[in-house]
């Protein structure tokens, strides 16, 4: 008999605050990037305004679903991603809305929605990263065309085709080179034994320790790895004269429509817009801080120096759900 | 005699680890080619050991047995159970569940010409229709049948029987005994098998063994171990029997109820104990209103019954004397009969078997007879042997 | 008048009882229907599915999924099925030194989900793992370690997940087997091989099914492992598709796949080991031990090796990253949140979820289990075991859409949380459940009611305290399993709501393995109660979280 009133006693007292557990009053925001690249950013706003955040970390994509089912009553105010494709994709789908303030508008224009619907906060290219035990400069590939050359069999590593990033990346190829030949050149990769890991993480930790002489990744990765201590290296491909250029794509912000918590949000934006979040951005995560005057870490190539794929930020959301389906036609894990 | 003997067991014993005293033994016996011998005894009395000590499951610590002239265990001689040619019956029957009843049968055969060999052991069985079953599909008298066809499909020198009634419904084990019976005649099988039912064992055996805490207590024809047992325990295992002290006099022994003939020669004086079964005792109403006489086991008037030759020898010496006046503490009816317990005056407890047509009220007074005059007479626990 | 009096009180005696029964059908039915309705959407949306979608997916994803799943399926079937049967026969037959300890110890495997096995397994032997620092110490150049990652390392992994289902009930099995069947049979004059071909095997045979088939169906859902070791199966495909799309029909459509895969083995897994039931008894006396003479030192090494690789290597590496994180301290250490006061809350949110989970369950689980036991009317609680051939993703899955659809208040809530757990795990309520009812002679509950007790008085104060122990035994036995949930709980914690599974996995995942040693070592701490449940009666319930 003690037995059962205990467990139903048990009952009541776990069930009880279950109700409580739901966070009010605290900006909640869906971030898809990596927990720890993320996190002191949100320390320091929590810091600097007093704000409490909820965080949800998790697939930039997942959430991205969740920010579009949750409408018109949503439950997160702000939404964290890696690329600008996905940002812009909400937009299109009308989830969230804009923002433009003084302080937002100090990104430059091409990083930033037009309409202000959402905000990029920094800046990431796509690169080579090599093991350099396993490589010298000399054996370097100078484009990602040739990866898909024998040489390379089984020796590149990459992350998912779920990782907007690499979806970025995709759309890229496509707006510059056309459906047709990018879909041939994801069946050679994959004919020719790339191996597709769970996240860039994964990536830049099998590289440094020589699991892959090659990795697919974002420049901060392999910034990343070497301050681990990993022998690694980095290598800007396609950067000839005629040659296509490497991507840049912004990692960013937005409001959610209908947000509960708008003047939170809102300052949530303008304090990744402020110089000391940038920063952060910098020198922590060794991207490129888009807000005019702050450095780049020290080591960090500087966008100037480097030569572009002429893409179009906002493109890259309009083609997202066609590169999705090419992705999913190719198979590449 | 001994050149016969199927079975023979020297000595034998057996200890359990932790047990203060053997399970078994030290313990002989021997049985001829063609017998049936029945072991009886109370649960924990070492039966089914010895039939496990035969059959191979257990190694004997001491002594040896020989089956068929060959040593099968002793110190130095040690024969797997597989290879002692012995066929076994377990007590819930060990029929292999996932086989067919066919199957079962012809698990110790070799696999050719065994079809033939089953048929024929099914159709012994009467269970000819059965073969394609499962055992769980059977009832408990079909299951023993099969497995006896199984044990006996290897055509063994021996067959060992472990309870072979005990899991089967009381209606039922009649007539079970009666075609188990019938087919070992036939079959002239050296049998052993181990029961706790005396009644199952008179109707079966040639020869019965009584085992109590691991020894041989009496191994005898059913007939003999009911007149005379050997011992106390013997005689109240084998039926019920009550024990009435006496005094060895100069031509008698002299109880309560009376003298019985002294057919042998015993210290005068001596106390000893002469075993009464209910159906030798007879009552008599002593109150006013009593029954007209002496009645028998089947409520005829009597005045005595002899009942055998050989109780009829000693008549003469006469109905033994004496008061033998008690009370009637207790009645129990059982289908035709009655049992009714006497207190006699000095305390003693005497069962009488009555017809249970007959009216015999409790707390009324009685005078209690014997109709045998040469009862068995025990000094201690042991019986004396008749000249 | 009296006569009407008489007809009334003799029709209220026929049909009084029906108001009640209904009552409690209509109870049992909702009951039911709401723990089978995420199956249900899930089957439905996946079938409903276009056939172009179909024809996509049969092209490009569901042949090699299909092979890499079934492959992996019948590879650790076999293997856990031969680990299994070895190890319950030496610990229950043989003079195996020890085995008193072994035999406990060796389900004791249970108390560490898989999906930490598998992770601490691959901090250990991976690439640039402890296995190839320590190498690369000692030797001063690297040495290279087969690799962990593949087919191979998910076999090892699951196969250490999974054997003790059989090996629990093949040592149930042996244990209750008639040793007079195998005396029966020497004395028929086979000897020991031929025994153990005719007569141990075969009697073994359903349990061994059906443990195998615990085994197979387990790969099926397990995400952890086959994750963390870069294999892809269904269940991951499931999930990628689910965080790395919009469009989630394809998702939907292959969780229907996996369903009816899931479904078929269940339904032949229950009637295996229904068939078996009636080759077991109490038995009453045990065979002899086989002398294992020199193989004594041999048999010694595999149990050892098992316990090596299923017990001490994932504890050993997980102190050894705790007390490496405690040492030196990484800079990124900070941002994981892996203070003792986070650890705590972690753990917070993981007992809440996981407690009020069994415990709503239990209390669903009542009538579901009463109506069955006591009227024999078992159709609704079969349709609500339905939730175990759902891998966690797709209860996830389902559950979402129909709580957006249909009860958006309740979405990403910890409500959904503990109702995906009851989903998942509910069968084990209802089989604690039935089986302690069970134990109840109806003579019981009758008795009490002849001394004047009405039902509920009756349940309270005959049935319930006889019912206890295998109520807190099913208690356990969900809160174990809820607690260390991964798949569901990812992809349905409320904002802020992480439980230590998902901290660990989140850490673990980047490669931070200091940081998911706290979390680890406490889900394993929480865990220990698993070792009463072993106690009682060596479950093979208990699923490893996957």
């Amino acid at each position: 008999m003690s037995l059962v009133k205990r467990s139903l006693l048990l009952a009541v007292l776990l069930l009880a605050p279950t109700t409580l557990a739901q966070p009010s009053g605290e900006l909640i925001i869906y971030s898809g990037r990596s927990e720890p690249l993320i996190v002191p950013v949100i320390r320091l706003f929590q810091q600097q305004t007093g704000v409490k955040v909820t965080l949800q970390s998790g697939s930039a994509t997942a959430l991205a679903n969740l920010v579009l089912q949750e409408q018109p009553n949503p439950r997160a105010d702000v939404f964290i991603a890696n690329d600008a494709g996905t940002l812009e994709f909400l937009k299109l789908k009308g989830a969230l809305q804009p923002y433009i303030s003084e302080k937002t508008r100090a990104i430059p224009e091409q990083f930033r929605a037009r309409d202000g619907s959402w905000l990029g906060v920094s800046g990431r290219s796509r690169v080579l990263m090599y093991n350099t035990k396993l490589l010298k400069p000399e054996e370097l590939p100078t484009s990602v065309f040739e990866l898909t050359d024998p040489k390379w069999k089984n020796k590149i590593a990459m992350a998912t085709t779920r990782n907007e990033s690499v979806v970025a990346w995709v759309t890229a190829l496509r707006l510059t080179k056309g459906d047709e030949f990018t879909k041939e050149y994801l069946f050679k990769l994959k004919a020719n034994g790339i191996v597709t890991l769970n996240g860039h993480t994964d990536v830049r930790k099998a590289v440094g320790r020589g699991e892959f002489p090659l990795g697919l990744v974002n420049h901060y990765y392999y910034h990343l790895e070497l301050r681990d201590g990993s022998p690694v290296g980095v290598l800007y491909p396609d950067q000839g004269p005629t040659d296509l250029g490497v991507l840049v794509n912004a990692a960013g912000a937005a409001i959610v429509k209908n947000a509960k918590r708008t003047k939170e949000a809102q300052l949530f934006l303008d304090f990744l817009a402020s110089p000391q979040a940038q920063k952060l951005f910098a020198e922590l995560n060794f991207e490129y801080p888009l807000l005019p005057g702050v450095p780049t870490a020290p080591g960090v190539r500087s966008l100037e120096t480097i030569k572009l794929m002429p893409v179009r930020l906002d493109e890259l959301g309009k083609e997202l759900e066609k590169t999705l389906k090419l992705l999913d036609e190719v198979g590449l894990g | 005699m001994a050149t016969e003997a199927v079975i023979e067991i020297c000595d034998l014993v057996k200890r359990f680890p932790n047990a203060p005293r053997p399970a078994l033994g030290p313990l002989s016996l021997a049985i001829k080619k063609g017998d049936l011998l029945a072991v009886v005894g109370p649960s924990g009395s070492g039966k089914t050991t010895l039939l496990r000590l035969i059959a191979g499951f257990e190694c004997p610590d001491e002594g040896s047995v020989v089956i068929d002239g060959r040593t099968v265990a002793d110190a130095t001689h040690w024969v797997e159970p597989e290879d002692r040619g012995v066929g076994m019956v377990f007590q819930d029957y060990a029929l292999f569940p996932h086989l067919t009843v066919a199957q079962n049968i012809a698990f110790g055969l070799p696999k050719r010409d065994s079809r033939a060999r089953v048929r024929e052991l099914l159709e012994l069985v009467g269970l000819a229709e059965f073969s394609q079953r499962y055992p769980h599909e059977l009832s408990g008298g079909e299951q023993q049948r099969v497995a006896l066809a199984r044990s006996l499909a290897t055509d063994p020198k021996v067959l060992l029987l472990d309870e072979p009634f005990s899991n089967l419904d009381a209606d039922l084990r009649p007539k079970m005994r009666a075609e188990l019976k019938l087919l070992l005649q036939r079959l002239n099988c050296t049998t052993v098998f181990v029961t706790h039912d005396r009644e199952e064992a008179f109707e079966l055996a040639d020869q019965v063994a009584v085992l109590n805490a691991g020894q041989l207590e009496q191994i005898d024809f059913p007939e003999r171990l009911y007149r005379e047992p050997a011992t106390r325990f013997v005689a109240e295992f084998i039926g019920q029997a009550d024990f009435l002290a006496g005094r060895v006099r100069e031509n008698c022994i002299e109880t309560e109820i009376g003298c019985f003939a002294k057919l042998v020669p015993l210290p005068h004086g001596a106390l000893v104990h002469v075993m009464l079964r209910p159906e030798e005792i007879e009552l008599k109403d002593l109150t006013p209103n009593p029954s007209p006489v002496f009645t028998d086991g089947r409520g005829r008037d009597v005045l005595v019954r002899p009942l055998s030759q050989k109780d009829a020898a000693p008549k003469r010496l006469g109905v033994p004397e004496g008061r033998g006046e008690g009370l009637i503490v207790s009645r129990r009816y059982r289908g035709g009969v009655q049992l009714i317990t006497v207190r006699l005056s000095s305390g003693e407890a005497l069962r009488s078997l009555q017809p249970a047509g007959a009216h015999w009220p409790l707390a009324a007074r009685v005078r209690v007879r014997a109709k045998t005059q040469t009862p068995a007479v025990f000094v201690g626990e042991a019986r004396v042997p008749r000249l | 008048m009296a006569f009407s009096q008489a007809l009334a009180r003799r029709t209220w005696a026929r049909w009084g009882g029906a108001p009640r029964r209904a009552l409690l059908t209509l109870t049992v039915g909702s009951i039911a229907g709401a723990i089978a309705l995420p199956l249900g959407v899930t089957f439905w949306y996946g079938v409903s599915a276009g056939p172009a979608l179909w024809a996509t997916l049969w092209h490009v994803r569901l042949l090699p999924l299909l092979g890499n799943t079934l492959a992996l399926a019948g590879a650790v079937t076999a293997g856990s099925l031969l680990l299994g049967v070895l190890l319950a026969w030496l610990v229950e037959r043989t003079d195996l030194p020890g085995r008193k300890i072994f035999g406990p110890l060796l389900t004791a495997t249970l108390v560490i989900p898989c999906y930490l096995i598998a992770i601490w397994h691959v901090s250990f032997w991976g690439p640039g793992g402890l296995l190839a620092r320590g190498l690369e110490a000692i030797f001063s150049a690297s040495v290279s370690v087969p690799s962990i990652y593949g087919f191979l390392g998910v076999w090892l992994i699951l196969v250490m997940a999974t054997y003790p289902y059989v090996y629990t009930l093949a040592r149930a099995a042996l244990r209750s087997l008639d040793p007079q069947l195998e005396e029966a049979a020497r004395s028929l004059g086979a000897r020991r091989l031929t025994i153990f071909t005719r007569v141990t095997l075969p009697l073994l045979a359903p349990a061994l099914a059906a443990g195998g088939l615990l085994a197979a169906v387990y790969v099926l859902s397990d995400y952890g492992v086959v994750a963390a070791l870069r294999y892809e199966t269904f269940t991951t495909a499931i999930y990628k598709q689910l965080t790395g799309r919009y469009d989630q029909a394809p998702a939907a459509a292959l969780s229907t796949v996996l369903i009816a895969l899931t479904v078929l083995l269940l339904v032949v897994q229950q009637r295996l080991w229904g068939r078996g039931r009636h080759y077991y008894k109490a038995s009453q006396k045990a065979l002899p031990l086989v002398r294992l003479g020199p193989w004594k030192w041999i048999a010694l090494g595999s149990v050892g090796l098992v316990l090596l690789l299923g017990l001490l290597l994932p504890v050993g590496v997980s102190l050894y990253w705790l007390l490496e994180g405690l040492v030196r301290s990484n800079p990124s250490a900070v941002l994981w949140g892996a203070s003792f006061p986070d650890l705590l809350r972690y753990a917070w949110h993981s007992l809440v979820s996981a407690g009020g989970a069994a415990s709503l369950g239990l209390l669903l689980a009542w009538p579901l289990a009463y109506r069955a036991v006591r009227y024999g009317q078992r159709g609704l609680t079969r349709l609500a075991q339905a939730g175990q051939a759902l891998p966690g993703v797709l209860i996830a899955l389902a559950l979402a859409f129909l709580l957006h659809r249909f009860v958006p208040s309740l979405y990403f809530t910890v409500w959904a949380l503990i109702g995906a757990y009851i989903v998942r795990f509910f069968s084990h309520a209802l089989q604690a459940t039935e089986a302690g009812l069970a134990r109840v002679p109806v003579r019981l509950e009758e008795a009490a009611r002849s001394l004047g007790h009405p039902t509920l008085s009756v349940w309270r104060r005959v049935t319930l305290p006889l019912v206890a122990p295998s109520l807190a035994a099913g208690w356990t036995l969900i809160f174990l399993n809820a607690l260390r949930e991964l798949p569901a709980t990812l992809l349905l914690r409320p904002p802020g709501f992480d439980t230590l599974p998902v901290r660990l996995w989140i850490a673990a995942g980047e490669g931070f393995y200091a940081q998911a040693a706290g979390p680890a070592l406490l889900l394993i701490v929480l865990s220990l109660p698993m070792l009463y449940l072993l106690r009682v009666g060596d479950r093979p319930e208990v699923r490893h979280g996957d």
